[in-house]
C-alpha cells in the first residue's frame, strides 16, 4: 500500500523534500513507516521529537506508534508546537 | 522584602509632576506574585468602569515579576495593564526587551503612570531618579528614531526605551508601544501613552536584585538555560514562522478574513522561504539563550530595503488573512507597523475585513484613496498601514478599530472577526474547538496567549480531540491559569518548560530566588488572577453574551481541509461555554460565584 508523507521543519531540511509517497506492506504501522523513513534519511532523532499526525489527528490520540496505516493515509511530521 | 523583589512601586503623576514611591506589601506578592497579577490588582483598585481610556484618569501600570532582570534565562518580561482604547475594557500586555530589568535595577518592581503632562514629555528613570524631559523634538518621530536618539542621549540601549510612535500620537486605537524591536503589541497602549503627552519612558539602573540563595539559584538557572537552548532549538533556527506550514496543513490558518483556513500559497510565506531568501540574523531579548526573532531584509523588488522580524501572528494576519503571498511585503508591513507603533495583528485582521468589504462593494476606491483593496494585493496592504497610521481616507476609519467599523457598517457585523472588540489571532477555532473558548473567554478579548493556547493539547491528548466538546472547559481553564502565573513571573513563555512552569509547576527556582515556597501555589495564584480579571470584566459590563464568537465562526462551516464542515454553532458553543463556566466555578452568565471568590481569597482583597 502507498501512504502520503509530509515533512515539515526541521525534518524537511534533512529530507530535502516536503512530501512523498512511500510504499509499505499491508498492515504496516506508524512504527514501520518511521523505520523506513529513518532508513532513507537517517532522521530518527528529529522524528522522536516531532508532532506526528495521521489524517489530521495526533498520533497519541490514535494508537501511537502502533497505529495501523491504511492506503492513502496522510502522515505529517511537524515541529513540536507550543503557541506564541 | 523577599528575594527577587525590590519592594517598591514608583508612581508618577504627570499632571502634578509629582513622584512618589509606595511599598509592595508581602501579602500582595504571595497572593498575586508580580507582573500581570499585581498590575491587575492595581487596575481593580484604581481604574473604574467610568474611566475613559484616553483620559488623564486612565493609568499605565508597568509591573515586573520576581524573575525579571535576574541572572536566569529570558528574564525579560514586563507586564503592562491599562484600559484599552481599542476594546474599551481591561487590557494586559507584555513585552520583552531591557526596560523591565532596568526598572528593577533602578530599585522598582513597577511603575504607575497617571494624569497628563502639560507639554510633550519623556520620562527618564536613571538609577531611581525620575526626570521629566522635553519631548518636543521627538514628537512625530518614528519609534526606531526615538529609541536611537534617546539611547545615544542617555548612553543606554534602544531596548531600554519604551516609546509610542506617530500612530499613538494620532490616537490609532490599536497603536502599540515599542521596546526596541519588541512590542507591548495589543490593545492600544501606544495611544494611551501619547494621550498623556508622553512620547517615551526609559529606565537605566545599576542596582542589584536580591537573591535569597545565590548559589542554588545560579545552579538552577544554568540548568534552565541549558534546557531552553536545547529544547527550543527550532525556535532559534526558524522562529515562530515555523508554524505557518503546520497550521495550514491542519486546516487552521485563517485566510481571507476567515473565509477559509487553507492558504494555497502558504509556502511563499513560510519559515523555509523566510530562512532561504530573507533571513539575516537572529535577535534576542534580555538574557535569552533562544533568540527566536528572525531579522530579515528585503534585498530586491518593490519593497527593497525593508527590514524587520515578523512573527507567526504577523505573517498570518498581514499574509494569509489578507491573501498576501509576498513575504517581502509582509516584512515591509511589519517594519512600518513597528516604526509607526501599530499592532500588526489588529492591523492585518482589520485590513482583511476591509478587503472583504471592498470585494463586496460596500466600500470602493473613493473610500480607499484609489487603492484596489482586494485580497492578495500586497502593495495595497502595505499602503493601508501607512494610511491608517496617518489617518488618511479609509485609514481614518480603520484607526478606530473594530468598534469604528462596526458602528459604520453594522449590517456586516458577522464578518467582523473579534471577541470583545479585539481582532482575532491567526488560528481558526473551527479547526480546534478548545481554541474557541480561548478566544471567547480570554481576559483581554480574543487572544491565543492570555486565553490559553490549546492546539498542542488538542493534538497530543486523547481526551482532548480537536472536535470534542466535553472536557475542553477544564483544559482551557488550566492553560489560562498557568499562563496567568507565567505572565506574573517576568519570564518569556518560550522558556517556561526549562523552569518547570507548566500546568503542574515543579522546580525550586522561585524558592532559591525568594526564600519562600511559592511553586506549589502557582496554579492557585494563576486562578486567582484570572478570576480577578473576570470580576473586572464583569464590572465593565462583559458577561456571557460578550463571550460569544464572531457570527462567521458560528454560522459558516469551513469549506475545505481537515476541518471541512466544522462550525461552532450556537448549540455547540454554548455547550463549550457551559463546560468552561462549570470548570471555573462561574455562574451561567459568566460571573465567578461567591464560593469561587471565597475559595480564592478574593473577598479579602475586595474589602480592602
Amino acid at each position: 500500500m502507498r501512504v502520503k508523507v509530509r515533512y515539515f521543519l526541521p525534518c524537511s531540511e534533512r529530507t530535502v523534500r516536503s512530501d512523498e509517497e512511500i510504499e509499505l506492506e499491508e498492515g504496516s504501522s506508524l512504527r514501520d513507516l518511521i523505520q523506513e523513513i529513518h532508513r532513507r534519511y537517517g532522521i530518527g532523532d528529529l522524528i522522536s521529537s516531532s508532532f506526528i499526525t495521521v489524517n489530521g489527528k495526533g498520533a497519541p490520540q490514535l494508537s501511537g506508534l502502533d497505529t495501523k496505516l491504511r492506503p492513502g493515509d496522510v502522515i505529517c511530521f511537524m515541529p513540536p508546537l507550543s503557541g506564541g | 522584602m523577599l528575594g527577587g523583589y525590590m519592594g517598591k512601586v514608583l508612581r508618577i503623576d504627570l499632571t502634578r509632576k509629582n513622584v512618589s514611591v509606595e511599598s509592595l506589601p508581602i501579602e500582595v506578592v504571595t497572593k498575586f506574585l508580580g507582573g500581570r497579577g499585581i498590575a491587575a490588582l492595581i487596575y481593580y483598585n484604581e481604574i473604574g468602569p467610568e474611566v475613559a481610556p484616553l483620559s488623564p484618569q486612565n493609568k499605565l501600570i508597568f509591573m515586573t515579576g520576581p524573575l525579571t532582570g535576574t541572572p536566569a534565562p529570558a528574564t525579560t518580561k514586563t507586564e503592562l495593564v491599562t484600559k484599552s482604547p481599542e476594546t474599551g475594557h481591561y487590557l494586559c500586555s507584555n513585552a520583552g526587551g531591557h526596560f523591565g530589568p532596568h526598572l528593577k535595577f533602578c530599585g522598582y518592581d513597577g511603575l504607575i503612570l497617571e494624569g497628563r503632562a502639560a507639554e510633550p514629555t519623556y520620562i527618564a528613570i536613571i538609577n531611581g531618579e525620575v526626570q521629566f524631559l522635553d519631548a518636543s523634538d521627538l514628537w512625530g518621530k518614528k519609534t526606531d528614531e526615538v529609541a536611537t536618539i534617546l539611547s545615544r542621549r542617555h548612553g543606554c540601549r534602544p531596548e531600554q526605551v519604551v516609546t509610542a510612535g506617530p500612530a499613538g500620537e494620532k490616537r490609532v486605537v490599536f497603536a502599540c508601544l515599542q521596546v526596541g524591536d519588541r512590542s507591548f503589541g495589543r490593545g492600544g497602549a501606544g495611544a494611551v501613552l501619547a494621550s498623556k503627552n508622553v512620547k517615551a519612558i526609559l529606565a537605566y539602573g545599576s542596582g542589584k536584585i536580591p537573591i535569597a540563595d545565590p548559589e542554588e539559584f545560579r545552579v538552577l538557572a544554568a540548568a534552565a538555560t541549558k534546557h531552553a537552548r536545547e529544547s527550543r532549538i527550532n525556535h532559534t533556527k526558524y522562529g515562530t514562522a515555523q508554524y505557518v506550514a503546520p497550521m495550514n496543513e491542519l486546516g487552521a490558518f485563517p485566510t481571507r478574513n476567515f473565509q477559509t483556513a487553507i492558504f494555497p500559497e502558504y509556502q511563499k510565506i513560510s519559515a523555509e522561504t523566510m530562512k532561504g531568501e530573507f533571513w539575516v540574523r537572529n535577535k534576542g531579548c534580555y538574557r535569552c539563550p533562544v533568540a527566536c526573532a528572525q531579522y530579515c531584509e528585503v534585498r530586491a523588488g518593490k519593497f527593497k530595503g525593508a527590514a524587520s522580524d515578523p512573527e507567526y501572528e504577523t505573517i498570518g494576519t498581514l499574509g494569509g488573512q489578507c491573501g498576501v503571498s509576498d513575504l517581502s511585503a509582509i516584512i515591509a508591513g511589519n517594519m512600518l507597523c513597528d516604526q509607526y507603533g501599530i499592532d500588526t495583528m489588529s492591523m492585518g485582521t482589520l485590513i482583511a475585513l476591509c478587503m472583504e468589504l471592498f470585494e463586496k462593494g460596500v466600500i470602493n476606491e473613493r473610500d480607499t484613496g484609489g487603492l484596489k483593496l482586494t485580497f492578495g494585493n500586497a502593495e495595497a496592504m502595505v499602503e493601508m498601514i501607512r494610511a491608517t497610521a496617518e489617518r488618511r481616507h479609509l485609514g481614518d476609519l480603520i484607526a478606530e478599530g473594530m468598534r469604528g467599523l462596526a458602528a459604520r457598517f453594522p449590517e456586516h457585523a458577522d464578518i467582523m472577526m473579534h471577541v470583545k472588540w479585539l481582532p482575532l489571532p491567526a488560528y481558526d477555532p473551527r479547526a480546534f474547538y478548545g481554541n474557541a473558548l480561548t478566544y471567547g473567554t480570554s481576559s483581554r478579548g480574543a487572544c491565543h496567549n492570555v486565553g490559553g493556547w490549546s492546539i498542542r493539547a488538542e493534538l497530543l491528548t486523547k481526551e482532548y480531540d480537536r472536535f470534542a466538546i466535553k472536557g475542553k472547559g477544564l483544559l482551557i481553564k488550566r492553560l489560562q491559569d498557568s499562563r496567568a502565573y507565567v505572565d506574573s513571573l517576568g519570564i518569556c513563555t518560550v522558556v517556561r518548560s526549562g523552569y518547570g512552569y507548566g500546568d503542574s509547576p515543579t522546580g525550586e527556582v522561585l524558592e532559591a530566588l525568594t526564600g519562600i515556597s511559592l511553586t506549589p501555589y502557582l496554579m492557585e495564584i494563576g486562578e486567582r488572577i484570572y478570576n480577578l480579571e473576570r470580576v473586572i470584566l464583569n464590572r465593565e459590563g462583559y458577561f456571557r453574551d460578550e463571550d460569544m464568537l464572531p457570527g462567521r465562526l458560528m454560522k459558516e462551516p469551513l469549506p475545505e481541509g481537515p476541518a471541512k464542515g466544522h462550525v461552532l454553532d450556537a448549540e455547540k458553543y454554548n455547550l463549550l461555554l457551559d463546560d468552561y463556566y462549570a470548570a471555573r466555578g462561574w455562574d451561567a452568565e459568566g460571573r465567578p460565584t461567591p464560593e469561587t471568590l471565597q475559595r480564592l481569597g478574593l473577598y479579602e482583597v475586595f474589602k480592602e
